[in-house]
């Protein structure tokens, strides 16, 4: 008897075919309503690409969002708390936007095609947000998340890879630049983007082309050490990165059950992207204001190198007297940096004025048992991983 | 050229923007209205109103004095059998005229006017001054809502008791367990419900009973006066008060938006190009238009927006002129009745039925109404309140506007046989022609639904309700803001106070 | 000291009896329920009135009974297990529907399908209600205090309920625009509240429901998103506002409550119909039964509503006379009726595809908030509604112990159905074409409906009313508005459980927090006369 699945849990990236025939594990996650890969193999195989040779994740979930029309740069602006107004054609913006309260919904990428055509990506669901932001606005806003496939090449080949793959001239593509590419007779639209804080590149394309263009790369980068990355490598690559997480490292705004988890921009270090500067009015701009006239910041988001191998997951952190300070949000051994690292939130001014002398409480499971270990903390600057290559013009290539 | 011309700049001469700019004039102050329309007054207008319950005196006291002369009017509710009620706002009067009905109902109404109007006293002086903020650590805020519990609880345990009861009751519940007068819980409960979106039957009818008491400072039908020469007096009398106060007018003077500058109000830019500057702007507009066209969306949150978006302000009362060449003669009723306000709303149950289309966008045909005759020139009219007419109607009004006009007038020929002989003319004004020629976006009387979530520290929204708005130096006087509704000008003083505190 | 002598006697074996019964008798307590019919349980009954079939005859699904009382009174031990539901829908007339699933991805994923803004805002929406759900979960437990009293008791009561707001902790703390939005959801009505968030009409009809779910209020009545709350607050399983049935209907929970009460020695008297409190020196020291026995004891607990309490079974010279006007004017309105029905086979209903776990809660067929108010005028002119508000769901589908494999027990409850019917009141004759009117409505969605029924049970406001004892079968002992709540629920200054006459109190839905098969009430009431009696309280509960 035939089923009808008007009615469906979880959707499939255009990628499935592939992704699925990939992963051995069989381990999935769910994003934005869609099922993808939690890892392929291994996660420190995964994770070494990135850092070694080309890493391919499947990035259609990502919440993506286009803004047209008449004023699609000036609701752009007032969207978000940087200042877009000297924002060039073809480029990417890193981008945060709050509340009315001042608290931060998430972060995410601005891609300017022209003054009347943007593309926001982010991770949580902003539609309804972006509309109602939109009032008064001659723009039109349209949830592109289905109609647009994206994949997210990273690591020290990725330049190379997507050179043998038809993108000719990549190299001279500067960090936070975006073209569009023709290759196979297909419009590819690649950005110098990422979330792992190395050499990598964003894909965005037809879905219909999706697994023409998987097998495409992964024959391209046959000899360059490709690899496909899930969720836990990425997790790492972008601790080491120092970047943050939305709903992990703070709760978005629209979606905190509980007043005192949400966050301003100052507490979770992105108060360099707030431009009071700006000509026009901005969402937040008032609290964001009256916060930095009264100083009356809570809370930091800082990076910590801890004492010891055992990863500080979700750890209370203390001051010398014992007192609870503050949390770990994630924290990783770093396999390349060989060092103990974590992202903390804590209670000012201990991170900002106080940066020695606090401690993790560790649990650290041995054979079933959880030892704890009290370890020692220094906070220090949240970016803990950035290459040269990273940033490169020309980008670095394998011939 | 950012020269501070005029201490205040009122957009909108209604008569909150004439109570609030004589206040500020009076300290000495330059003040400017900007009036969109010809003449000043708003929505204080004998083509509107049909009456001016007494203007409170704490508001005439602070202009230093208003000379009106009042009449009291009577209220009558017509009865098809020709048994009306009269009722004049004099305790011993009106409770022989009910004695007449019911003995029971005679007592028992004394008893609810008295429950009343001690409730209102007590919430009388929360309605005169600006609502406090809660949670803000204000010591003032606090003080004040202390105060109010305090009041409340000092009229003992059992009227405390029954004031909490009150706060969301239906007018409908309370009326049913006290009268059997089927005609008197009409006129009470048509009362209750007048310019609102609620139905006798609705939790939170009665506040608006007592709300209007309160702010009134009177019984229950005690209250309702006419101003000698109607709300054109008042206007005029505010209006020499303002050329007293050397108060700048300017008419035909729309302002297109607000002018900001570092995230402050500076001035307004009028539709014909002009820019005049202030330290301070005062809109007597709606709050809705005060938002989206004054300050404009590019200037407010989310958030805020959401809020504005979904404030409830679609009105809910037509008015139906009648020019009449004779007076039409209503069964039973003598020339002192027909100086009274006339109502027909026989029962509760007819207003339900009245309202139920109403929640829809739809018509009744047998709607409630309020008579009001004026005979004091040459061509007598008849002012009718028509309640539950839609903002936008089903089928547009265009459409429907003729045949809902006769069957207003075939309900008051059951009362006034011989009406449709002596009407020279009609005009009916609808809740959208309201907004299209008084610049009310809704059409509503109030500027706002007066419902519990829309009032004192949610007036006209959370976060706007001390008379400032989210903009700096932007200040908001209209009926939109606490206590609203009505006209008795207390928005304009309480406005007028913030506004001199900043200043 | 005469015979029949016990510590507190109950009248009326409903939930919250039985629970403050339980409480009580675990406390050390010697007690007496006293049942007027010949099966306990009041409105949370399963009943085979017919052979084969079990019914949820009244209550039909639970979500609100607090989770505490279930472990405190080890129902579990006693046989009781709730079953989640897998979702629930409402289907249209154009052939579609529209649901809600036990997954949360599920059900963004198929709101989405009637509209895209609604199945983002539907996030912002659970987020609200979510935390209206743990503002006002601390105080379902609570005794309200009397604000007007004086007394440290009731003063340090009105503060804890204060602080309660500005908990850090559990609140995270509420702003103050978190109080007005507070203040908004209990005085708005659904259909305001929910034109805030939502854009399509089904999507705002689906979720309007539980808004007016036995109350006599309409969606656009002020005041009806507080009801709303009231059906969302509960939990199964720590999966807040799910619903789920009770295994074996919904009898298992007053059987297993009448299990533990048995096992701390306390005794059920069914066939025991009350008449009357005994009064003595200003005191209750007793009770009469109908048939002519007499209980004495010391405190006497009433799980009657409060009309029922003080108006049939307590003379009124025992009470003031204020007190007596304001229980009359006590608003009690019966609004719903039920069909209970048992199937030969599964009924189809073409809208919802085979399979689809929609299909496993509640069903119904109101498209729009319009079509909702309309059954609401009805009901105010004294009819039935013409085009009702449903609620129906078969349990037999999850529970396989309700019917014979194959066959299906299928509950359908019925918004607006009047207590007093204009034009002659109900009979016989009406309340057939009642239950044949209701059974043609559903048929409208489900073709071979009318051929599997075997046998259908009909019920009206007045069966409830005469039966169960629910006055004028109001299924909550009392409305939901306002007036009535916290401090006001029964009569404002007696909302402590204790009632003017002394040694008598009240436990049932008619106290706070109100109804539904919570049984804080109950839980509540006994507290309270643990207090008096200076008995140490124990439990999760408390």
């Amino acid at each position: 008897m035939a089923i009808d699945l008007r009615y469906s849990a979880l959707k499939k990236t255009p990628f499935h075919s592939r992704t699925s025939l990939a992963s051995r594990t069989n381990h999935w996650y769910t994003w934005n309503g869609f099922t993808v890969p939690t890892e392929y193999s291994t996660v420190e195989l995964e994770y070494t690409a990135a850092r070694n040779g080309t890493s391919v994740m499947d990035l259609t979930p990502m919440g993506k969002y286009e803004i047209t029309g008449e004023e699609a740069h000036a609701f752009s602006d007032y969207l978000v708390t940087r200042d877009l107004s000297e924002m060039k054609d073809n480029t990417v913006a890193y981008i945060i936007w709050c509340n009315e309260d001042g608290k931060v919904i998430d972060d995410g990428t601005i891609f300017k095609y022209s003054s009347n055509k943007f593309m926001l990506c982010c991770a949580v669901k902003i539609y309804n947000w972006l509309n109602d932001s939109a009032e008064g606005f001659n723009v039109k806003i349209e949830d592109v998340t289905d109609t647009i496939a994206a994949l997210s090449l990273q690591g020290p080949t990725s330049c190379s890879t997507l050179k043998n793959y038809g993108a000719i001239g990549l190299e001279s593509l500067a960090p936070f630049e975006m073209k569009e590419f023709n290759i196979d007779g297909n419009n590819v639209l690649i950005s110098r983007t990422g979330f792992t804080g190395d050499l990598g590149y964003e894909l965005w394309i037809d879905p219909k082309n999706a697994e023409a263009t998987w097998d495409a790369i992964f024959d391209a980068g046959k000899h360059l050490k490709i690899r496909p990355f899930g969720m836990n490598a990425l997790e790492m690559t972008r601790i080491e990165a120092g970047f943050i997480q939305t709903n992990t490292d703070f709760m978005a705004a629209e979606d905190a059950l509980r007043p005192v988890r949400m966050r301003s921009p100052y507490e979770i270090g992105m108060g360099w992207l707030v431009h009071f500067k700006k000509k026009n009015y901005f969402i937040g701009k008032k609290a964001l204001k009256k916060e930095k006239e009264m100083g009356s910041t809570e809370r930091c988001l800082v990076g910590l190198d801890i004492d010891g191998d055992k990863p500080a997951h979700g750890s209370v952190i203390y001051n010398s007297k014992k007192e609870d300070i503050g949390i770990v949000t994630a924290a990783m051994w770093s396999p390349t940096m060989k060092r103990n690292v974590a992202l903390a939130s804590l209670r000012r001014p201990y991170g900002i004025k106080i940066k020695d002398n606090i401690f993790a409480e560790i649990y650290h499971p041995e054979e079933i048992e959880y030892r704890k270990i009290w370890a020692k903390c220094k906070v220090v600057k949240r970016q803990f991983y950035s290459p040269e290559r990273r940033n490169k013009v020309p980008a670095d290539l394998y011939e | 050229m950012s020269e501070k011309k005029y201490d205040a700049i009122i957009i909108g001469g209604g008569h909150n923007g004439l109570v609030c700019a004589n206040i500020i004039a009076k300290k000495n102050k330059k003040v400017l209205i900007c009036e969109a329309r010809e003449t000043c007054g708003g929505l204080a207008n004998h083509e509107i109103i049909n009456y001016i319950p007494s203007i409170p005196n704490s508001v005439t006291q602070s202009i230093g004095g208003l000379n009106l002369q009042y009449n009291p009017k009577g209220s009558i509710a017509l009865s098809e059998s020709g048994r009306h009620i009269r009722l004049i706002g004099n305790q011993h009067i009106d409770h022989a005229t009910i004695s007449n009905f019911s003995t029971q109902d005679a007592d028992r109404y004394l008893e609810f006017d008295n429950k009343m109007t001690q409730f209102s006293k007590t919430l009388g002086g929360f309605m005169m001054d600006p609502p406090p903020r809660v949670m803000n650590n204000s010591f003032s805020d606090y003080l004040k809502l202390f105060k109010l519990g305090f009041n409340v609880r000092m009229m003992g345990k059992k009227r405390f008791n029954e004031f909490a009861r009150m706060i969301g009751l239906n007018i409908a519940d309370e009326l049913e367990d006290n009268f059997e007068s089927v005609l008197l819980q009409g006129l009470i409960a048509h009362d209750a419900v007048l310019g609102s979106n609620l139905g006798p039957r609705s939790p939170g009818s009665l506040i608006n009973l007592l709300y209007r008491m309160a702010i009134h400072g009177n019984s229950l039908f005690g209250g309702i006066y006419e101003i000698e020469g109607g709300s054109n007096k008042f206007i005029s009398v505010l209006l020499d008060k303002c050329s007293k106060n050397n108060v700048e007018i300017k008419t035909s003077a729309s302002v297109k938006n607000c002018l900001i500058e570092n995230d402050r109000a500076i001035g307004v830019e009028l539709h014909n190009g002009e820019k005049v500057f202030g330290k301070t702007i005062i809109s007597n507009a709606d709050p809705r238009s005060t938002y989206s066209s004054l300050l404009g969306s590019q200037n407010l949150d989310t958030d805020v927006k959401r809020r504005i978006k979904h404030h409830r302000s679609k009105g809910r009362v037509a008015k139906l002129s009648l020019k009449l060449n004779k007076i039409p003669e209503f069964n039973e009723c003598n020339n002192d009745d027909l100086n009274s306000r006339m109502v027909i709303s026989p029962s509760i149950d007819y207003i339900e039925e009245n309202f139920n289309p109403s929640k829809f966008d739809k018509l009744s045909s047998e709607p409630v109404l309020e008579i009001c005759l004026k005979n004091n020139n040459e061509n007598p009219s008849l002012d009718i309140q028509v309640q539950y007419a839609p903002y936008k109607a089903h089928g547009g009004w265009e459409n429907i506007k003729d045949d809902y006009v006769n069957s207003i007038i075939k309900i008051i020929s059951k009362y006034a046989n011989n009406i449709e002989n002596c009407i020279d003319s009609k005009t009916l004004i609808t809740p959208d022609d309201l907004e299209k020629n008084y610049h009310v976006s809704g059409g509503h009387w109030h500027h706002g639904e007066i419902q519990i979530d829309q009032l004192f520290m949610l007036r006209p929204i959370p976060g706007a309700a001390q008379y400032k708005t989210h903009l700096d130096g932007l200040y908001m006087c209209g009926a939109g803001t606490h206590p609203g509704g009505g006209m008795h000008g207390i928005s304009g003083k309480n406005a007028a106070k913030v506004v001199l505190g900043d200043l | 000291m005469p015979k029949n002598t016990h510590d507190i006697i109950v009248v009326g074996a409903g939930h919250n009896g039985l629970t403050a019964a339980s409480y009580m008798a675990k406390a050390g307590l010697d007690v007496l329920v006293l049942e007027k019919n010949e099966w306990i349980g009041g409105a949370a009954v399963s009943r085979e009135l017919y052979p084969g079939w079990k019914y949820s005859n009244c209550s039909y699904v639970c979500s609100l009974l607090r989770p505490e009382i279930m472990r405190d009174l080890e129902l579990y031990k006693y046989g009781l297990q709730i079953i989640p539901y897998e979702g629930s829908a409402t289907m249209m007339r154009n052939g579609d529907y529209y649901a809600h699933y036990h997954d949360h991805d599920m059900t963004i994923n198929a709101i989405r399908r009637h509209s895209h803004k609604d199945a983002e805002a539907y996030e912002r929406y659970s987020r609200d209600v979510l935390r209206q759900c743990k503002i006002i979960k601390p105080l379902l437990k609570m005794t309200p205090p009397d604000l007007t009293s004086f007394k440290p008791k009731d003063i340090f009561g009105a503060l804890e309920f204060a602080k309660h707001f500005a908990a850090k902790d559990e609140l995270g703390g509420l702003s103050e625009k978190e109080i007005y939005d507070t203040i908004r959801f209990y005085t708005m009505s659904i259909r305001d509240y929910l034109d805030e968030y939502f854009e399509s009409e089904i999507t705002k009809a689906h979720l309007a429901g539980s808004a007016i779910i036995g109350t006599a209020l309409g969606p656009c009545s002020p005041g009806s998103a507080y009801v709303l709350l009231h059906h969302y607050m509960g939990e199964v399983d720590g999966s807040v506002g799910s619903w789920g049935y009770s295994r074996g209907g919904m009898g298992s929970i007053t059987k297993a409550m009448m299990g533990c009460l048995e096992d701390y020695g306390g005794e059920v008297k069914p066939n025991s119909e009350v008449s009357n409190v005994i009064v003595k020196n200003g005191r209750a020291i007793g009770v009469a039964t109908t048939n002519g026995n007499e209980y004495y004891a010391k405190k006497i607990v009433s799980n009657l509503d409060a009309k029922r309490t003080f108006l049939k079974i307590t003379e009124e010279k025992a009470l003031p006379g204020e007190f007596v006007e304001r229980i009359k004017n006590f608003k009690i309105r019966g609004s719903s009726g039920k069909l209970n029905i048992a199937l030969d086979g599964l009924p189809d209903f073409p809208c919802i595809p085979e399979g689809d776990p929609g299909g496993g809660g509640d069903m119904h067929f109101t498209e729009t908030i319009e079509e909702m108010e309309g059954a609401y005028d009805d009901w105010k002119r004294g009819q039935w509604s013409r085009n009702p508000y449903v609620d129906m769901c078969i349990p037999s589908k999850s529970d396989p112990t309700m019917a014979a494999p194959g066959k299906h027990y299928m509950s359908v409850f019925i918004q607006y159905v009047p207590f007093n019917l204009a034009n002659g009141g109900w009979n016989e004759e009406r309340k057939q074409e009642f239950g044949r009117h209701i059974v043609d409505c559903i048929s409208e969605f489900s073709p071979n409906f009318k051929d599997l029924i075997n046998h259908y049970e009909v019920r009206t406001p007045k069966d409830l009313d005469s039966e169960v004892g629910l006055t004028e079968g109001n299924i909550f002992q009392g409305e939901l508005t306002m007036d009535q709540l916290m401090f006001n629920r029964p009569v404002p200054g007696y909302a402590q459980y204790r009632t003017p006459l002394k040694n008598m109190y009240i436990c049932s839905s008619s106290t706070h927090p109100g109804g539904g098969v919570m049984g804080a009430p109950g839980a509540n009431a006994a507290r309270e006369v643990l207090i008096d009696m200076k008995i140490p309280q124990k439990g999760n509960y408390y």
